[in-house]
């Protein structure tokens, strides 16, 4: 199995490259001049212009930029914005761990919750609680996460005053607050972005997770375990569950490069500091380098994810065999 | 287990609620919201936003601010002399002035700032308002590499720094708002290395009555308060600029109380109007909305490489023309289609006041003869058939030949207000059979767009147009930036507005600046809309402010504000 991983990792690489190729030409044919950002508005002119261009070395040919770009990457150097001259690296590290928290706890409520409504459902097959499910579970897919998260404000920021509208934490924090109340507080900063992010993911995880455990509850095994005298609880949980939770791992990594497209626009909205709302920022003021460096880590993910579902598939179920 | 459950959750509750409430504060604080910060670093040599300008004079003043009416005041400076004919400033420090680290700050200080400013490395980072100190004394050479020396600026005493510029100027104080930075701090890095220098967004050493906390690029900027300032001691112990990317998380934050005072936009003024806690104040503004005309595409006169500055002194300037805006009639039968109460009504939500030219204020000036293209299609119709132009059959402009007008393209800066505003002109131009054709551009794209000529109407907002005439002189003055991308070129319009500061008697600026918005008003190279008034939701815990006609200087008046218990 491992030869098969080691395999996976080393065709990876031309397809990162293939993906870093496409964004490069893309960020430059996209409208706009990041030496704009160079010029006062008062006394812009052509001239001016085109020396921010030969500075920041716009004017090469686009093989030469992007063959400098892709140099000094492998070295581990991401460059440096265009606007503010930072080095890339430096202004990613900062960010990327916000992204990170932010939909890592995305992934793990979206999960939990997708898979406990999910075999509640299929267990509970045509209750009440079943249909009430299906009903929150395809309103949440068809609700937006950026409408949900205005509904969110709108009442628990702005009409119950129990959450923070938006930031990471409260400025207004005393430099002397306790732990716990520094915890507090960035809890309740994460509790609405982490919401917003999860709803709909959550919901389409409920329906395979349903779907699949109902396929798994009809099994004859599952007679056999509660003829032999297994508690109920015992038969879904240790002996069902497990068996439709195969189908779903591949669900669950794949929905990871979904969280970190929709924490784009969840990061706008509350002002969370992460890469989503740098990239946006980025594409606005044609920072290639910045635009370049996050859709190499996004591109990373999606890969990583791939990889990842296939091992926890391996993990789960002995059966499988790479090799 | 039932037990232990209801244990767990009453737990929960009893360590929650309670936590839910807001945090014990000790000493007075502040919130102020702003936009988001543009520029190279967090220094003013790169003030080029809102959120900078509001924030450095309470850490790194100038020499001189602006008032709520956006007339210069003195600021760092204890005093000024200025000579009979406005060639020699002589700037006074005050003897107890300190840097935050004790240091005491002298005009070596200021001097120091200023060649810093002006060094050809700092000048080709573009930093802000560049043009502001070209009247000094050698300081166009020293900027274009030709000079090691800037003879224009010199230190008296410690205490004294004296400007002698090129020519009469009494507008010099509006120019000398530079804040001045730590000769002490960063003397000793060479230019080419202080832009990674750690001061450039951490300007830990300050003048102001406030300490520099810290800067969280797109997130806040904290100060607090001097406790061993040299001069009037602020009020407030804390300050925090917290810093919004969207208008509207800025507006759900001031109305949840987590900010205190905001700049926020017309049509917001009624809803915070309504609500406890919160005042609103509207304050005439400074700044214009316009559509720049483009009338010519590019100078004639020499080769590839165009010396504007020479070519203006050889009186030899240029356009090639760029039908059908090149020709005034047509850019003043566009101006009789717009129905100005109503583009007050959609952008301003009524809160603005109709301009007919960028010289618009301040009170001294009698605009009252300036045609004010009263919405008129007829007469449209009638000036674009002196021009050449007739309704077709399909009801489009035609010409002579029957060929139908091209479309014109306009050119909206990113937001709502800008693309609304393209929808309103798309209405009234086609009211008259001229079709306009809405280009959405980013912050990246605008000057670029506009450089390259793909355009005919580009919008412009903001500036300080109403708080003196002389600030025109940046737009509309041949070679200037707009002036040259426009293609507008007026010898006497130029005049104007050197006579204009080069006299301090306001009757005789009044006549000069009367003259000059006139040749505006009539040529229109600009359709002139409105200034928007400026407004302002603050909690009613705020004492002390009183705004200002450009919420850039909404702080000029901090040391009066206090936080009410």
């Amino acid at each position: 199995m491992l030869r098969y991983f080691i395999r996976r990792l080393v065709t990876a690489i031309p397809v990162i490259v293939g993906i870093t190729i496409f964004t490069f030409t893309l960020a430059q044919l996209a409208p706009g001049d990041p030496a704009a950002a160079y010029v006062d508005m008062e006394s812009f002119s052509e001239e001016a212009l085109n020396a921010a261009r030969e500075r920041l070395g716009l004017n090469d040919p686009l093989p030469v930029q992007y063959v400098r770009w892709l140099g000094l990457t492998l070295q581990g150097d991401l460059g440096r914005s265009l606007i503010t001259r930072k080095p890339v690296g430096e202004l990613i590290t900062h960010r990327l761990w916000n992204t990170i928290s932010l939909t890592a706890a995305s992934l793990i409520l979206s999960t939990l919750v997708g898979l406990a409504v999910g075999v509640i459902s299929a267990v509970y097959q045509y209750s009440t609680m079943d249909y009430l499910f299906t009903i929150v579970s395809f309103a949440a897919v068809s609700v937006p996460g950026f409408f949900l998260a205005l509904v969110f404000i709108y009442i628990f920021a702005l009409r119950l005053n129990w959450l923070p509208t938006s930031g990471m934490f409260d400025l207004r924090l005393p430099a002397d607050a306790t732990t716990w109340e520094r915890t507090w507080d960035s809890i309740k900063h994460y509790i609405m972005p982490v919401i917003a992010l999860s709803a709909p993911s959550a919901a389409p995880l409920a329906r395979y997770a349903r779907s699949s455990m109902l396929e798994v509850l009809n099994q004859d095994y599952l007679q056999t375990a509660r003829a032999k005298g297994a508690r109920e609880r015992r038969v879904i949980w240790r002996h069902a569950f497990p068996n439709a939770l195969l189908p779903i791992i591949t669900v669950v990594a794949l929905r990871l490069p979904f969280l970190f497209g929709g924490s784009v626009i969840i990061e706008q909205i509350f002002q969370w500091q992460g890469l989503g709302s740098m990239s946006v920022k980025a594409v606005l003021d044609s920072d290639y380098p910045i635009i370049m460096a996050v859709n190499l880590i996004f591109a990373v993910l999606v890969l990583a994810s791939n990889l990842l579902a296939d091992m926890l598939y391996a993990v789960a179920d002995p059966r499988v065999r790479y090799d | 287990m039932k037990h232990m459950k209801i244990i767990l959750a009453l737990l929960l509750v009893v360590v929650l609620v309670p936590a839910m409430g807001a945090f014990a504060q000790e000493g007075s604080q502040i919130t102020i919201g702003v936009g988001g910060i543009t520029g190279r670093h967090y220094n003013p040599i790169w003030m080029t936003s809102g959120a900078q300008m509001a924030s450095f004079p309470l850490i790194l003043p100038g020499l001189t601010w602006f008032d709520g009416e956006v007339q210069p005041v003195l600021d760092l400076a204890e005093s000024v002399d200025i000579n009979d004919d406005a060639t020699v400033y002589t700037f006074t420090l005050p003897a107890a002035a300190t840097w935050s680290d004790g240091e005491p700050l002298t005009a070596e200080d200021v001097e120091f700032t200023v060649l810093l400013y002006l060094n050809p490395i700092i000048q080709a980072t573009s930093p802000a308002f560049s043009k502001n100190l070209d009247g000094v004394v050698g300081a166009t050479e020293f900027k274009a590499g030709e000079t090691d020396t800037v003879p224009g600026v010199e230190v008296v005493d410690a205490q004294t720094i004296r400007f002698t510029l090129t020519g009469s100027d009494y507008l010099f104080l509006r120019k000398s708002f530079l804040g001045i930075l730590p000769k002490h701090v960063l003397g000793d890095v060479p230019v080419e290395e202080i832009d990674t220098h750690e001061y450039l967004d951490a300007p830990t050493v300050t003048s102001g009555p406030y300490n520099f906390v810290e800067y969280e690029p797109d997130q806040y900027m904290r100060f607090e308060r001097r406790a061993d300032y040299w001069g009037e001691p602020a009020q407030i112990d804390t300050v925090i600029f917290r810093i919004f990317e969207e208008s509207e998380t800025l507006y759900a934050a001031l109305e949840a109380g987590e900010v205190d005072i905001a700049s926020i936009a017309a049509e917001e003024v009624e809803r915070f109007e309504a609500m406890d806690g919160i005042s609103t104040m509207s304050n005439p503004g400074v700044g214009y909305l316009v559509t720049h005309f483009n009338m010519g595409e590019a100078l004639i006169g020499a080769g590839e490489e165009v010396d504007c500055a020479a070519l203006k002194a050889e009186g030899k300037v240029a356009y090639e023309p760029h039908p059908p805006l090149d020709d005034m009639r047509v850019r003043q039968a566009l101006a009789y289609t717009v129905d100005m109460p109503e583009v007050i009504d959609v952008i301003a939500s009524g809160q603005g006041t109709p301009i007919y030219s960028s010289i618009f204020g301040p009170s001294w000036l009698d605009n009252s003869g300036l045609n004010d293209y009263a919405y008129n299609p007829d007469k449209a119709i009638e000036l674009l058939g002196e021009a050449g132009w007739t309704l077709n059959d399909s009801g489009r402009m035609a010409d002579a030949e029957g060929t139908p007008m091209r479309d014109l393209i306009y050119v909206a800066q990113p937001g709502q207000q800008s693309f609304d505003l393209g929808l309103l002109l798309q209405d009234y131009f086609g009211a008259v059979g001229v079709g306009l054709e809405i280009r959405l551009t980013t912050s990246s794209s605008f000057i670029p767009v506009v450089l390259a000529e793909e355009w005919d109407l580009a919008r412009n907002a903001g500036g300080d147009f109403g708080s003196d005439p002389s600030v025109s002189v940046n737009y509309y003055t041949t070679c200037a930036g707009w002036a040259g991308a426009l293609g507008f070129t007026s010898p006497d319009f130029d005049e104007a507005m050197t006579a204009g500061s080069a006299t301090n008697d306001l009757a005789e600026r009044a006549a000069i600046y009367n003259t000059a918005s006139g040749i505006l008003n009539t040529e229109l190279p600009s359709l002139y809309f409105m200034t928007a008034n400026v407004n302002y939701a603050y909690s009613d815990k705020v004492q002390g402010f009183v705004g200002a006609n450009n919420a850039n200087y909404m702080t000029w008046n901090f040391g009066e504000w206090t936080i009410a218990e």
